[in-house]
């Protein structure tokens, strides 16, 4: 049976979250990155991951690729203002 | 009445065709424009619950130190585990919505199913983990953290019960059709948008318990 475009796109981007969140585990579970990165660094960079895992989520599996740019800009303004308050915290109090 | 129109010939055309021809309208709001108020309200809501979480954790050297203390508490491999499994519920919800626009009612109901049975799954392991911690001892008053935890994941396990709940009327409502129609799409999109919802305010408050602290 043929897979469409849609479906091959989809389940691309769902290995691209898979593959996200166990690079994403894997960073915080792992003591030795402590002595590679500063720690907020690597807090801003999983606050950025959720972030680019949202966006996939919202662009592809919502559609939102096909909604008016308005609705996209909402979309895109909430993940982004989240995402910049959230690690300008982290950066704040744990430095960078 | 919303017109949804798609042309079903297209649909199985060659790969060469783009996405957005598979629709009539390029630009459409998916699930009616109303019901977007309700999505973002809901991210509204929870975003000030993710910063009022970071504000509190930094709070003081103390503070610090408990939400370090609490997050090692948890248990990263259930928590990973629920990650995946709301990401292939979401998925499967997404492949439910092309089948629906497809025509495809069999398909449809069998993508719809794995979403309910991964919604199931999340809820199942959710619950495990509470009663793990509960049985060390640690409830909602036991630190600031597990104040935060109960409270933030319990509000989003209520939607995750609401969302697995609109999936099983969504599957019984395919059940007693012999072929869908476009009158299916409008329900359909509406209760993926709202699953997808519950899905990306898990990957964050994944991210805030289990990765950060």
């Amino acid at each position: 049976m043929m897979v469409s475009v849609v479906d091959r796109k989809d389940l691309n981007i769902y290995f691209v979250l898979i593959i996200i969140t166990f690079a994403s585990a894997l960073s915080a579970e792992s003591p030795w990155i402590l002595e590679l990165i500063d720690k907020g660094l690597l807090e801003v960079s999983l606050i950025g991951l959720a972030s680019l895992k949202i966006l996939l989520v919202t662009e592809h599996f919502m559609e939102l690729k096909f909604a008016p740019n308005w609705l996209r800009y909402m979309m895109f303004s909430w993940i982004g203002i989240v995402m910049v308050i959230l690690a300008g915290i982290s950066v704040f109090f744990n430095g960078f | 009445m919303k017109e949804y129109s798609f042309d079903k010939a297209e649909y199985s055309m060659s790969d060469s065709m783009s996405e957005v021809a598979v629709l009539e309208s390029p630009k459409r709001v998916p699930v009616e424009p109303g019901f977007w108020v309700l999505i973002f309200g809901d991210l509204l809501v929870f975003s000030v619950m993710f910063v009022a979480f970071m504000l509190r954790r930094f709070e003081s050297a103390d503070t610090q130190r408990i939400f370090s203390e609490g997050a090692q508490l948890l248990n990263p491999a259930i928590g990973l585990t629920n990650t995946v499994v709301l990401l292939t519920s979401s998925f499967f919800v997404a492949r439910a919505v092309v089948q629906v626009r497809k025509g495809e009612t069999e398909s449809a109901r069998k993508a719809t199913f794995l979403a309910i049975v991964c919604g199931l799954g999340f809820i199942s392991l959710k619950l495990y983990e509470y009663s793990e911690k509960l049985g060390q001892g640690i409830t909602v008053t036991s630190s600031p953290y597990f104040e935060y935890y109960f409270i933030f994941t319990g509000i989003h396990l209520f939607h995750v019960v609401i969302g697995t709940g609109l999936l099983i009327y969504l599957f019984k409502r395919l059940s007693t059709v012999s072929q869908v129609n476009q009158d299916h799409l409008p329900i359909e999109e509406g209760v993926a948008c709202y699953w997808h919802m519950v899905d990306l305010l898990w990957l964050m408050l994944f991210a805030l318990f289990y990765l950060l602290a």
